[in-house]
């Protein structure tokens, strides 16, 4: 692999010791540029991309410290090396809180400089050799996730590198991909983990809620707000916030969240307080962000306030092999609750949930897998104890469904004795509809104009309740 | 007391290489005059921030080059204007005025001794 001379970005704004800095460095295999201030520092940050940024934390236009927090909020993958004076260290304790990699007391000793600037070098060639043997022995698990493929090695790879950041992170990818997890294994993986994620479901919350789920409100703020309370923002303060469904959340509440995002600050429902908090923003959607901001349904603004670093999930149709790794995890979980001998599939059953193309993506395969060991016993699944579904060959582009029944169509109440309560007819509507699309539940939820994961939250609910009839479990 | 500490100066040659000194004290000197004057006007402005960010930098630059009186002042100067002592300011400022100068003469009679010809 080729070698490349790494470059230091020196930062010190005093004339005779940037020239003293560099002449002991003048033999070292680096490339080393220096400029005086920290605006200077801030634009040659993307322009020369260094590998290593050497910082002094006293500088005339701003402090050290906000150069830090830029370039760890940028996840620009630079190792710093702060500089301060014996009698500051405490600031050098901070500033290695914030993400900085070492630092060293002035007056600088020029071999301690020369030594630490070789041990960046080292650990960051060490970082890169760990990184390429992770990418050449692919991972088969990974912080909850179970998947080998090459689109969740990438997967993999985003979040372990942003996880350090604060930049805002937006998954993106169907329903059932893997959303949630992603987003805990971000906070888990951050220097945040040690408070709790807090999550929002921006599409399970009626809008009137929406503004008092995220900001709180104050007693009295509207009709039942008995009792202050907190919102998620608050809860998340020194934490992560994840926002599920962010597409789903009503447009003048968009331009709230936008505000909080730029300053960090809101208000409560009902309250003229302002609060400010350190939150570091995930966000999901399994709609296309950038289709939402052509139809105006999602505000451009905000969208590239989120889109900081973008991580899309993959179907778990285009995930290969990945599918029978996963059903495997479940299949042993669920056995091992259930009480059941299963152990593997047989090379049929594994053809079969091979072609399958898995619309719900891998909610879809646990809920199958979770059937299959709660009605069957054996050694082996074998085909015949896959749901319908899988036994027959679905693996179909999108249809274009049948015609919709009449019922659905026009409602019909000859008479009284004919009412159903709304429950069932609503039920009946999305089964239906279901049917009509062969099974393909994101085509059914666009019909039907609404989120797929709302059918899929559905369902679940009915099979739990036993309310599925036989074809659609 | 001296005003050079020739041990930090000659170690700063060895560092640095012999052959670059003469390019570093020059630096050195030509900045010193700038700081003075920024040290004078901060403190005619009553700028303590900036006084204590200039003497904050000051201490490192003379430590580095081993001009210690120049550095012992600078760091009582930034104590001062920690407590918002104006008298010390005052008094470390014209100590400043004195001793930086005559440091930076120091330095260049040394070169020949550090760095002969």
């Amino acid at each position: 692999m080729e070698y490349q001379i790494p470059t230091v970005l020196m930062v010190e704004d005093s004339a005779p010791l940037s020239a003293v800095y560099q002449a002991y460095l003048k033999h070292e295999a680096v490339t080393l540029i220096s400029v005086a201030s920290g605006a200077e520092a801030l634009q040659q940050l993307p322009l020369l991309q260094p590998d290593i940024l050497l910082l002094d934390l006293h500088l005339p236009d701003m402090s050290g410290m906000e150069i830090l927090k830029h370039v760890q909020a940028s996840a620009l993958g630079i190792s710093t090396i702060v500089m301060t004076a014996n009698g500051s260290l405490d600031m050098a304790v901070d500033a290695m809180r914030l993400g900085a990699h070492d630092f060293i007391a002035k007056p600088v000793d020029a071999d301690r400089l020369r030594v630490t600037l070789r041990n960046t070098i080292e650990y960051r060639r060490l970082n890169a050799l760990v990184s390429r043997y992770q990418n050449v022995y692919p991972r088969d698990q990974f912080e909850g996730f179970v998947g080998a493929s090459v689109s969740m090695q990438e997967v993999y790879h985003t979040i372990e590198t942003a996880a350090s950041s604060r930049a805002t992170i937006f998954i993106t990818g169907e329903s059932g991909t893997g959303k949630e997890v992603c987003a805990e294994a971000i906070h888990r993986l951050s220097g945040r983990h040690n408070r709790p994620l807090v999550a929002l479901n921006c599409a399970a919350i009626p809008k009137d809620l929406m503004e008092s789920e995220i900001f709180g409100h104050v007693k009295g703020a509207f009709t039942g707000a008995v009792s202050e309370r907190i919102g998620a923002a608050g809860r998340a303060h020194g934490s992560t916030l994840f926002m599920d469904e962010v597409c789903e959340m009503d447009l003048e509440l968009q331009s709230k969240l936008l505000r909080f995002l730029q300053t960090g600050c809101f208000q409560k429902v009902g309250s003229s307080i302002t609060e400010q908090v350190d939150v570091r923003i995930i966000c999901a959607t399994n709609r296309d962000p950038l289709l939402e901001v052509a139809a105006g349904r999602f505000r451009e603004d905000l969208y590239y306030r989120l889109h900081v670093i973008p991580l899309q999930l993959p179907p778990l149709r285009e995930r290969g092999d990945d599918v029978l790794r996963i059903a495997e995890v479940f299949l042993q979980n669920f056995a091992r609750e259930e009480g059941k001998r299963f152990s593997r599939f047989s090379d049929e059953a594994r053809r079969a949930l091979l072609v399958y193309h898995w619309p719900g993506n891998i909610r879809q395969l646990q809920n199958a897998i979770r059937q299959i060991v709660v009605l069957h016993d054996g050694l082996d699944v074998t085909l015949n104890m896959l749901p319908a579904l899988l036994r027959e060959d679905h693996h179909l582009p999108a249809q274009t469904p049948e015609p919709m029944p009449q019922t659905l169509m026009k409602a019909t109440i000859a008479s009284e004795g004919s009412i159903r309560p709304l429950a069932v007819v609503e039920r009946d509507a999305i089964l239906q509809a279901i049917e009509a699309c062969r099974g393909n539940i994101p085509h059914a939820s666009r019909l039907l104009e609404v989120s797929p994961s709302t059918l899929y939250r559905k369902l679940q609910g009915w099979q739990e309740q036993g309310l599925l009839p036989d074809n659609h479990k | 007391m001296q005003w050079i500490d020739e041990e930090i100066l000659a170690q700063l040659g060895r560092d640095a290489g012999e052959e670059l000194l003469p390019q570093l004290v020059a630096i050195f000197v030509e900045d010193g005059q700038k700081n003075l004057d920024a040290l004078v006007n901060a403190l005619r402005t009553r700028d303590a921030e900036h006084l204590l960010l200039l003497a904050h930098t000051l201490k490192s630059v003379c430590a580095t080059y081993g001009a210690m009186r120049c550095h012992d002042e600078a760091l009582a100067l930034e104590n001062g204007c920690r407590q918002q002592a104006w008298t010390v300011m005052e008094q470390e400022v014209a100590n400043l005025q004195i001793s930086l100068p005559a440091s930076c003469a120091a330095l260049l009679s040394l070169l020949p001794a550090v760095h002969p010809a």
